[in-house]
């Protein structure tokens, strides 16, 4: 569905990504590995639509990116951003409500859907709270659940099997702020997820814990691509040493997927 | 299903506040019409409803009116009536202007002047004043050349503003302000040079203009500014979820459909536009824009959806009270109504300026 295709951004004469190539299905998990400032989140953002100074090409289901109206590409792809500011005393359902702020539907499918995904993500008890007052980790959560309402069906293919079909979420470090409990339950819901249709792309810093769910991944190092693949094919080493410039110790582990430690 | 009876449950809430918001709004209405029967009564000609009522029923049936009576229907039909429906119109455009001004930048200490309007609408509206002081002959289109000029200073003003402030991926709105700031130093500026070679009768005139005044509204005015200003009410209601969207950030806006530029845009031309209608005709009035939209997020929470249409009925509400001190505080004498508001305005907004102390980084 997604196809990018010679991907290259530079902001004055500095390059900051290069002839990036990347194929997205649904039912991916896509992990982009790479140091700090080596451009994974200008790809996000590429991605997400939110910059559209780049050369090189970016379809979607066959058409350019930049020709979808904001509107359609919304119910199509869902972003969360690294930081989540919210600037005004909204409460957690108000904010979730926001992910269907353009659909034509019934106050109660609204309300169904906000409960369903609410539930999932486990901040149901946050109802009623000031978004300000939520606890990073909290916060992100709801942003989550926001851009997974975000993509959920309309009212009509409300019983389809493969909701999420054909739709993208885009995760920039989505677990930096979540302890480990519910690191491990949001990967684990976006797993379920991917089942029914998503395709997700995640940046993450934390290696070990993305690379159980990634069906494939890619290093970036420089704006460029390392190498890019099943994760057994690309977590090697040597492929680790020439992103970060220092050597892992890779332990193999039941899964076939190392553990990477310094 | 659990999942059944959250939802149930959650819309109940809903539902319950939809419902407290709505009566709260519905009591406002009431508040304000309490108040239009007060103003109709205040000033320096006091006249109880009653009498009001019996000159209203004689003059509907026709009936000759005596003396006093022709002196109470002048009085309330061509002086009181029009500027209690213009006090009304101005409160709420100002209120929702500046509501969604604070939406727009995401600060709930901006206010519509910051883009530079007020400023460029009191140069102009200087300028006209002394060319209308040295030409004697101009005096007669005085009002319309003042209003006019007024108009076309604060529209210029933020078109600097917004020339400056663009950059290709669309406003930035920390230019914006800083832009802002300077159009409004550059017309204080050119206003202080224009004191300067101003007589004394001129300098009197540019300085009650400025403190704002709801003298010598007519009917004409009244029905020039419904015109313009029941559409832009209906622009700004239609706004409620687009602020809601912006107030999560722009990126985020973006990615959840909205097309940020666009309504960035329309939000900034709706509030210029409101604001010089307003200030060309009232001349400057403060703080209503910035106080507003406070005291109803104390009453209504964040969300633009019941804070946008709130701001109207309370800001038309505040403008009523302000009329009706400015007219009976110091019989006959009338304050400029700008000198009310600010007096009210300023001291409030210093105690949020300490309230807020902590949480003004994210500008």
């Amino acid at each position: 569905m997604f196809n990018i295709d010679n991907l290259s951004v530079s902001y004055s004469q500095q390059q900051i990504l290069e002839k990036i190539n990347l194929q997205v299905n649904s039912r991916d998990f896509i992990t982009i590995i790479g140091e700090n400032g080596c451009g994974k989140s200008t790809l996000l953002r590429c991605i997400a639509g939110l910059h559209s100074e780049f050369t090189g090409n970016i379809q979607l289901d066959n058409k350019e990116l930049g020709d979808w109206s904001t509107k359609a590409l919304a119910q199509k792809r869902a972003f969360v951003a690294q930081s989540n500011q919210v600037y005004f005393a909204f409460l957690t359902e108000d904010v979730l409500g926001l992910g269907r702020a353009n659909r034509a539907e019934t106050n109660q499918y609204t309300t169904t859907l906000i409960c369903q995904v609410a539930e999932q993500v486990g901040i149901s008890h946050l109802f009623g709270r000031d978004v300000r007052t939520l606890s990073g980790g909290e916060r992100q959560r709801v942003f989550i659940a926001k851009a997974l309402l975000q993509l959920m069906p309309d009212m009509n293919d409300a019983e389809t099997q493969q909701p999420f079909n054909g739709k993208l979420l885009l995760l920039d470090e989505p677990t930096s702020a979540l302890d480990f409990r519910f690191q491990k339950a949001t990967m684990d819901l976006m797993q379920r997820f991917c089942e029914q249709g998503l395709a997700v792309i995640c940046v993450s810093h934390d290696i070990n814990l993305v690379l159980p769910y990634a069906t494939k991944t890619l290093l970036l190092a420089n704006g460029r691509c390392l190498a890019q693949g099943p994760v057994i094919d690309v977590i090697t080493e040597d492929n680790l040493f020439k992103c970060f410039g220092v050597r892992p110790r890779l332990i193999p582990q039941d899964n076939a997927i190392p553990f990477v430690t310094h | 299903m659990p999942e059944v009876n959250a939802s149930q449950l959650l819309q109940l809430d809903l539902d319950k506040r939809r419902n407290k918001y709505i009566k709260q709004i519905l009591l406002a209405l009431l508040g304000c019409s309490c108040l239009i029967l007060l103003g109709l009564q205040a000033g320096s000609y006091e006249h109880s409803v009653s009498e009001l009522l019996d000159v209203i029923k004689q003059k509907i049936t026709g009936q000759e009116l005596q003396d006093q009576q022709r002196i109470q229907w002048y009085i309330f039909s061509e002086l009181r009536a029009p500027r209690i429906v213009m006090a009304i119109m101005v409160g709420a455009l100002l209120a929702m202007s500046g509501c969604a001004m604070q939406g727009l930048v995401r600060n709930p200490l901006a206010d519509p002047g910051l883009i530079g309007i007020s400023g460029g609408a009191a140069a102009a509206a200087a300028t006209a004043l002394l060319i209308i002081n040295h030409h004697p002959e101009y005096a007669l289109g005085g009002p319309y050349l003042i209003a006019g000029s007024a108009f076309a200073g604060a529209l210029l003003a933020v078109w600097i503003v917004l020339k400056v402030a663009k950059t290709p991926a669309g406003l930035a709105i920390t230019s914006l302000i800083l832009a802002g700031v300077a159009v409004n130093a550059l017309a204080g500026t050119h206003i202080g040079a224009i004191n300067y070679i101003a007589n004394d009768d001129a300098l009197r005139q540019i300085t009650y203009w400025t403190m704002g005044s709801l003298a010598g509204i007519s009917w004409a005015k009244v029905l020039f500014v419904g015109a313009l200003a029941l559409p832009v009410i209906a622009m700004f209601i239609h706004l409620r979820q687009p602020l809601n969207m912006l107030a999560l950030g722009e990126n985020e806006a973006q990615c959840m459909g909205l097309d940020v530029s666009k309504y960035k845009r329309l939000t900034l031309w709706l509030v210029a536009f409101s604001v010089a209608l307003a200030t060309a005709l009232c001349g400057i009035i403060g703080f209503v824009g910035l106080v507003v939209p406070h005291i109803c997020r104390t009453l209504f929470g964040a969300d633009h959806r019941y804070l946008v249409p709130a701001c109207g009925v309370f800001g038309g509400g505040l403008m009523l009270v302000a009329d009706i001190s400015s007219r009976s505080l110091f019989p006959p004498l009338e304050i400029p109504i700008g000198i009310v508001t600010s007096a009210v305005g300023a001291p409030f907004f210093l105690y949020l300026l300490a309230k807020q102390k902590g949480k003004l980084s994210g500008v």
